[in-house]
């Protein structure tokens, strides 16, 4: 099969875009993510639950460190592997 | 059954986040006259009753902060601006906007739209393959409730962001695929980031997940399932060995540059696998439109056979799921469609069809299932899309390919 030649040049974000501090409040949709995966916490036998409190997730990065941490009891087949390549 | 059809074997969805059609896609009209976007001369009343138009400023990142309300409420203000006739008139996005900083100068933003040249990946797609101009977000508002509608068809009766209680008969397509002897995969982007579907599908049917990771190396292999549905990545983090991974999601103020790179990465996985290429729909679309201003009215449509009731909509009304929600960007990606094909909408009285998330199982169950009785009764009703794919495969000499900077 023949390889396209219509190639199409993608630029990557600015630098700086990264923002891991971003106060988890300003995005609706992962603050609620969080509260999913307390819920869930609340059911899990008490060796399995992480101890982070909701009121110390403040930032994206909080917030990613507990869904790790939540997704290898929930998900343990993948959560080891992680991801350790960024997109290219 | 057209070639294209006939050579299906794999329906992969990627559902973004919270970006309207008009905001996205609104500028390909400029290029396209048959494609529903602006034509600039839209316009929205704030606060001081000036009208704010559409204008090609939008930015990248560091622009809609704070994240503009999409709760039921406040759609339910940007589609009819508070009037008592219940006309939909796409007049109250400002005004909502504005709600929430009280800053007229800054609301006035909401109506900012994407020049085609900032997004070469979802114009491009959008030009060479089929862009929709009618497909609907499944409610009048936020996240959860209509990523629901992807995965069951329904709601079960929620318009807000909590957990939602699935109810039978109605099973989620991935159930319903694999109880019919099929392959399925949720593919999320990593364990940070996680899935939207943790309360009823992760912690009951872990086996139903894989990461983003395992995407690429599925498509690599040729391995993918008969249907994947992918999330992209929801927050900025560290990988382990300390890179940078930008959420690639879309929603406000995430990076919408690095999600360009994510729809090109799905894509070229796909692309890349000659067999797969052939074999494969790839349907890009956006869960909501978070709050930003698109042109179009939602139609009425099928009710759900549920209702919210007034304390969940916070509008003093309950809801009867008879409208749907704001119009977000839809691209049907495969070979064997023709370029550029633009699916016509409700601009179209005649041939116009309103496509929604309950289209997304009524298709795949209908491709892969056949007849499926216990389906809620949008998703009977829902339009399913693979009457796009027709007889010719394109030449790749005709196919886009993309080349990240």
């Amino acid at each position: 099969m023949a390889t396209p030649t219509h190639v199409i040049r993608v630029p990557r974000p600015e630098p700086g875009a990264f923002n891991p501090h971003r106060p988890l409040k300003k995005n609706a949709l992962l603050l609620h993510q969080v509260r999913h995966f307390k819920k869930i916490e609340r059911r899990l036998p008490k060796h399995q639950k992480t101890g982070i409190p909701l009121g110390a997730i403040r930032t994206e990065a909080q917030a990613a460190e507990y869904l790790r941490k939540m997704m290898a009891v929930l998900h343990p087949q993948t959560a080891a592997a992680g991801r350790s390549e960024p997109l290219p | 059954m057209p070639a294209g059809l006939d050579n299906l074997k794999h329906i992969v969805v990627l559902m973004m986040e919270n970006r309207s059609f008009d905001h996205m896609l609104g500028g390909l009209k400029a290029l396209d006259s048959r494609i529903n976007g602006l034509t600039g001369a839209e316009t929205n009343p704030d606060t001081n009753g000036e009208p704010a138009p559409v204008l090609p400023n939008a930015a990248f990142q560091s622009q809609l902060d704070p994240d503009p309300d999409h709760h039921f409420a406040a759609v339910d203000k940007q589609i009819f601006d508070g009037a008592s006739s219940r006309v939909p008139s796409m007049q109250g996005f400002v005004k909502s906007y504005w709600d929430q900083r009280r800053d007229v100068t800054h609301s006035r933003k909401i109506m900012y739209y994407f020049a085609p040249d900032s997004l070469p990946v979802l114009t491009s797609l959008a030009r060479s393959f089929a862009v929709f101009n009618g497909w609907f977000s499944s409610i009048p508002g936020p996240t959860i409730c209509n990523r629901a509608f992807a995965h069951y068809g329904t709601s079960f009766g929620s318009v807000t962001m909590d957990p939602f209680v699935v109810r039978p008969p109605y099973l989620s397509v991935y159930d319903r695929l694999l109880n019919g002897g099929r392959t399925t995969k949720l593919y999320y982007f990593d364990p940070a980031s996680s899935t939207m579907e943790v309360v009823n599908l992760l912690s009951r049917q872990p086996a139903v997940f894989g990461t983003f990771d395992q995407f690429l190396e599925d498509c690599g292999r040729g391995t993918l399932p008969d249907y994947s549905f992918i999330e992209p990545n929801y927050t900025d983090h560290e990988a382990e060995d300390g890179a940078e991974l930008l959420a690639s999601d879309q929603h406000p103020d995430h990076n919408v540059q690095q999600g360009e790179i994510f729809i090109a990465s799905v894509y070229s996985a796909i692309q890349q696998n000659p067999n797969l290429w052939t074999s494969t729909a790839l349907l890009i679309v956006y869960d909501e439109h978070g709050g930003i201003y698109d042109h179009v009215p939602p139609p009425a449509c099928t009710p759900d056979g549920c209702a919210a009731p007034a304390s969940a909509t916070g509008t003093g009304a309950p809801f009867q799921f008879d409208r749907l929600g704001v119009r977000v960007p839809a691209i049907l990606v495969s070979p064997w469609i023709a370029r550029a094909t633009v699916v016509a909408g409700p601009e179209d009285p005649v041939n116009g069809r309103a496509f929604e998330h309950a289209s997304i199982p009524a298709t795949v169950t209908e491709h892969f299932l056949g007849a499926f009785e216990n389906r809620s009764p949008r998703e009977k009703a829902a339009p399913t899309f693979l009457s796009l794919l027709g007889d010719t495969l394109r030449p790749m000499s005709d196919i886009p390919a993309f080349h990240i900077d």
